[in-house]
């Protein structure tokens, strides 16, 4: 039995490594990329060849990179005042019925207003740079990681929880030592849904307030017209939104090996 | 010394605005460094007296002492141990981690409580110390809850079915084992199970219970010498407890069905 379950981990950590068949697939697609181009002569103003994109990209790497930065940046500190926000919320809402009862139904009509609506208040507010696209973020993101934590938070075993009781343990003992880390698995499905979302809408904010960033770019390349930078910036945005995807799969599979 | 007394103690639960009565007017005693066996069908609150000695419900009326004191003193003082049906192991955490657990809650071991690599030697689990729980068996699990039950050197040893998941082998040798270790540790001792003979053969003393409401039927005084062994089951001594717990066991229920 020990072996099988070594055996299965160490399946999974191969099958984790394997960037290769994403990257086969990646290649297949440009190849039909080209084919497509090439095979129905798409003007480039529509669809620039494979090769042009990556010439932009190579063009002003440092440009691309550095609106890359920006929505990387705005979307890190959105997701974190997202998880802080969400975590602490569900921890309440498990706690104290008074609490979800007064205070669920706000959050779930802040969620539910649309952020194109609220956006022009959001830019009186936070101002046209970080705190706008924080904001955004904020909305998008901290309501799967919420609703998950808390599905989460009162998934523990009852006997895990009479077990802590019987030892005399505090209320935030077994939170640190049992509810969180049962509600790992969950606070990670709603974390990866949470992290696309995040690039998502640092790049929504900056088409709405005009920050620098991947979203501007490509806002900008389409109406001056700058096609092959208009891919490149598409492509980029898509590759960061795979990655981050990864990243937190990779760290949930760490963290919640013990899940057979 | 830990005597424990139940004093018409008296438990309803409110099902669905209805208020059920799970236990009606129960009085027992268990004598310091007994070993006793709550037996009887489902519903008949064995496991809800459990709880009520461990401080995990609070008895509707009458009063629950554990050595002198109210079950919740005890409990914030450690004296309570208990092993639930199932093992109830924090499954990130390897056998060494969750027998120290009580440790890390109570803030260090109580007296010259016992080491942890001490009681993973008592449970026979040597070897084991690094392996997570999903690699174990189901009965090296319930040997590692018995272990962590055992940290903080409790007076009393709570055991609620601790062995009803497992195949008859196993469980007749865990038997053996968890007698052994009772007389090592000298504990006060209550099992709750519902098989007659693990009742007659661990217990000096079997209260039998009956269903709807919870109440006690009658307490068999077991007579057979200690240390107990294999071969006693197969005495007519044995056959003879036997037959009185189940004389006690389903008399009651032919008195039910007279009456109704």
């Amino acid at each position: 039995m020990a072996e099988t379950v070594a055996a299965s981990r160490e399946r999974r950590k191969l099958s984790l490594g394997g960037l290769a068949a994403p990257l086969a697939f990646a290649i297949v697609l440009i190849g039909l990329w080209k084919l497509l181009v090439t095979a129905f002569a798409v003007p480039a103003y529509i669809m620039p060849p494979p090769e042009a994109a990556l010439a932009a990209f190579e063009a002003d790497p440092g440009k691309i990179g550095l609106a890359v930065f920006y929505t990387l940046r705005n979307a890190a500190a959105g997701l974190a005042v997202a998880f802080v926000v969400a975590i602490s919320l569900a921890a309440a809402f498990v706690n104290s019925k008074a609490a979800t009862r007064a205070v669920l139904p706000i959050v779930i009509g802040l969620r539910t207003a649309p952020v194109l609506a609220i956006a022009p208040i959001l830019i009186m507010v936070f101002g046209r740079g970080i705190g706008t696209a924080i904001a955004v973020v904020v909305i998008v993101s901290f309501f799967p990681i919420m609703v998950n934590a808390m599905k989460g938070f009162s998934s523990t075993r009852k006997n895990a929880l009479e077990l802590m009781h019987v030892l005399g343990a505090s209320g935030a003992a077994t939170f640190i030592k049992v509810r969180l880390p049962f509600a790992l698995p969950f606070i990670f499905a709603g974390l990866r849904s949470a992290a696309t979302s995040a690039i998502l809408a640092a790049m929504l904010a900056e088409w709405l307030s005009g920050a620098p960033g991947l979203g501007t770019m490509i806002l900008d390349a389409a109406s001056y017209r700058k096609n092959d930078l208009l891919w490149a910036a598409v492509i980029v945005s898509m590759v960061l939104a795979y990655l981050i995807f990864s990243l937190t799969t990779a760290v949930e599979r760490r963290l919640t090996s013990w899940r057979g | 010394m830990t005597e424990i007394l139940i004093d018409h103690v008296v438990k309803d639960f409110t099902i669905d605005r209805r208020s059920v009565r799970a236990i009606d007017d129960i009085s027992l005693t268990f004598p310091s460094g007994s070993f006793s066996a709550l037996i009887g069908p489902s519903g008949c609150g064995k496991s809800t007296l459990l709880r009520l000695v461990a401080d995990i419900l609070a008895p509707t009326a009458g009063t629950i002492r554990v050595g002198g004191l109210p079950p919740g003193e005890a409990r914030l003082r450690h004296e309570i141990g208990f092993v639930f049906q199932d093992a109830s192991l924090l499954p990130w955490r390897t056998v060494l981690e969750n027998i120290q657990l009580p440790l890390e809650v109570a803030g260090g071991p109580i007296g010259d409580g016992p080491r942890p690599e001490n009681l993973i030697r008592l449970v026979g689990l040597s070897g084991f110390e690094n392996a997570k729980p999903a690699q174990l068996s189901g009965g090296m699990q319930q040997r590692v809850s018995i272990a962590r039950a055992l940290t903080l050197r409790p007076k009393v040893l709570l055991l609620d079915e601790p062995f009803g998941a497992l195949d008859e082998i196993t469980r007749q040798r865990m038997n053996m084992e968890l007698l052994r270790i009772w007389q090592e540790t000298g504990t006060t001792a209550i099992l709750v199970t519902h098989t007659i003979g693990e009742a007659v053969f661990m217990a000096d003393r079997v209260h039998v219970l009956a269903a709807h409401p919870g109440r006690l039927v009658t307490s068999i005084e077991v007579d057979l010498p200690r240390p107990r062994e294999l071969a006693m089951l197969q005495t007519p001594a044995f056959n003879h407890f036997e037959n009185a717990v189940r004389a006690a066991l389903f008399g009651d229920e032919l008195k039910a069905v007279s009456v109704g």
